[in-house]
């Protein structure tokens, strides 16, 4: 990274943080959304990649749907709209990974459906601020890609740690905590990646701030 | 009489299944993204979000019940588990407006506005559709799928309390940097899940 990109993320922290969902505002790890799905289901890399499908094909769709259709609503209004909207994508989403994967769907129970009322579907009701359909699709994109890292870490880990394979391939004989199944491992292990990732902010966040210092001070000397 | 005993204990027995072994959040995992917001949320006060969370279980479980033969209109039953969410998010709707318009009656303005917010964010969230769903799955009937709504959110009353009075005593200050927050609060439950399952013995069906 070039010298003045470190000072441009520095003065424009708040932005970058709020554009860089993968990484710095990481829907799950930072922001703790979309739990449930996680800690109970996503045991596997299967079920992790189901979770990842199901909510790329319905977050963006519902986000850009509500922004068209909410801007003039109040929020009791809203809090019904966003699930009402993500409800009826769902029942087409929901049918059409049944139809392509079959049974495999199904093994997830309740935790596919409650994804309608998940916050990372309909969290941002809440808010007065208007969003563009622009705006909507690369806030959208952004969300489901930060979604899918987290869930593809946390249900590999769970199946290497819990299991012993990875995709169903064998990787180790006898599994090396298999607790990493249950839901406590779950809470367990999310919360590892929760702390490894804040701690990984801190240290990008502190470099970007030393070195904006850095140029600040290199330029003063040039001046 | 000896019927009524019957029922009320398999109604317990239920219930106590619910608060406990299926725990909504220590074992399911429902609402906890949303717990973890409120308790960081000071406008939301966890009573009146618990006390509204049951009120609405048990309305949109009656409601959804009532409406399986309008769902099953659609394909005799066949897409009955696609459309079901869009079921329980109007039968959710409908509980609301029922609750809201009671309470604007009996409150006073002052008291309405005060529990307006956590009325609102209990009205849907994922500890009811998941029961919802759990109780049509097992095929339970009216007053057993009542009797499990009213246990879920009694458990996930019981359950953000701990979390919440655990948060509350955790000494922040020595909790390593990268673990407070949400990472600690996490492991918390971890640990109080692993009680509730140390006493059950048995993890969940799906």
């Amino acid at each position: 990274m070039k010298n003045k990109d470190f000072s441009y993320l520095y003065q424009n922290w708040d932005d970058t943080v709020r554009r860089r969902k993968v990484f710095l505002s990481n829907p799950v790890f930072i922001k703790g959304l979309a739990l449930a799905p996680l800690t109970i289901a996503a045991t596997t890399l299967d079920n992790g990649i189901i979770l990842s499908i199901a909510v790329f094909l319905l977050l963006t769709p519902t986000r850009i749907i509500t922004s068209l259709i909410t801007r003039k609503m109040s929020v009791p209004f809203k809090t019904f709209f966003y699930p009402f909207v993500s409800a009826i994508i769902f029942a087409f989403v929901y049918y059409y990974m049944y139809r392509v994967m079959g049974s495999k769907v199904m093994v997830l129970g309740v935790y596919l459906p409650i994804l309608v009322v998940d916050p990372i579907i309909v969290k941002n009701f809440e808010k007065t601020r208007k969003e563009s359909v622009l705006y909507s699709i690369i806030n959208g994109l952004r969300n489901t890609a930060g979604f899918i890292v987290a869930c593809i870490l946390i249900s590999a880990t769970r199946e290497f740690l819990g299991l012993g394979t990875i995709y169903g391939i064998q990787i180790i004989k006898a599994p090396l905590l298999p607790m990493a199944q249950n839901s406590f491992g779950g809470f367990l292990i999310i919360a590892l990646y929760c702390a490894l990732w804040s701690n990984m902010v801190a240290k990008y966040k502190y470099k970007v701030e030393v070195e904006a210092r850095h140029n600040e001070r290199i330029s003063k000397i040039d001046d | 009489m000896s019927e009524l005993v019957r029922l009320m204990i398999k109604y317990f027995g239920l219930a106590l299944v619910a608060i406990g072994s299926q725990n909504a959040i220590f074992t399911r995992g429902l609402g906890l993204s949303s717990g973890i917001r409120m308790l960081n949320d000071p406008r939301k006060n966890t009573f009146y979000f618990c006390g509204a969370l049951t009120v609405f279980q048990i309305l949109t479980i009656i409601i959804v019940h009532f409406s399986i033969p309008l769902m099953d209109m659609i394909g005799n039953g066949e897409y009955r588990r696609f459309i079901m969410p869009t079921g329980i998010v109007i039968a959710c709707m409908i509980s609301y407006l029922i609750v809201i318009l009671s309470l604007s009656k009996f409150l006073t303005e002052n008291k309405f506005k005060e529990i307006l917010k956590s009325v609102t964010s209990a009205s849907i969230t994922s500890t009811i559709i998941g029961t919802v769903i759990l109780t049509n799955s097992q095929g339970l009937t009216l007053g057993e799928s009542i009797a499990f709504g009213f246990g879920s959110s009694i458990g996930y009353f019981l359950a953000m309390l701990l979390i919440s009075e655990g948060n509350r005593k955790i000494c922040h200050e020595k909790v390593p940097e990268p673990f407070r927050g949400l990472p600690i609060t996490l492991i918390y439950i971890s640990i109080l899940a692993l009680a509730i399952y140390g006493l059950t013995g048995h993890a969940i069906a799906l």
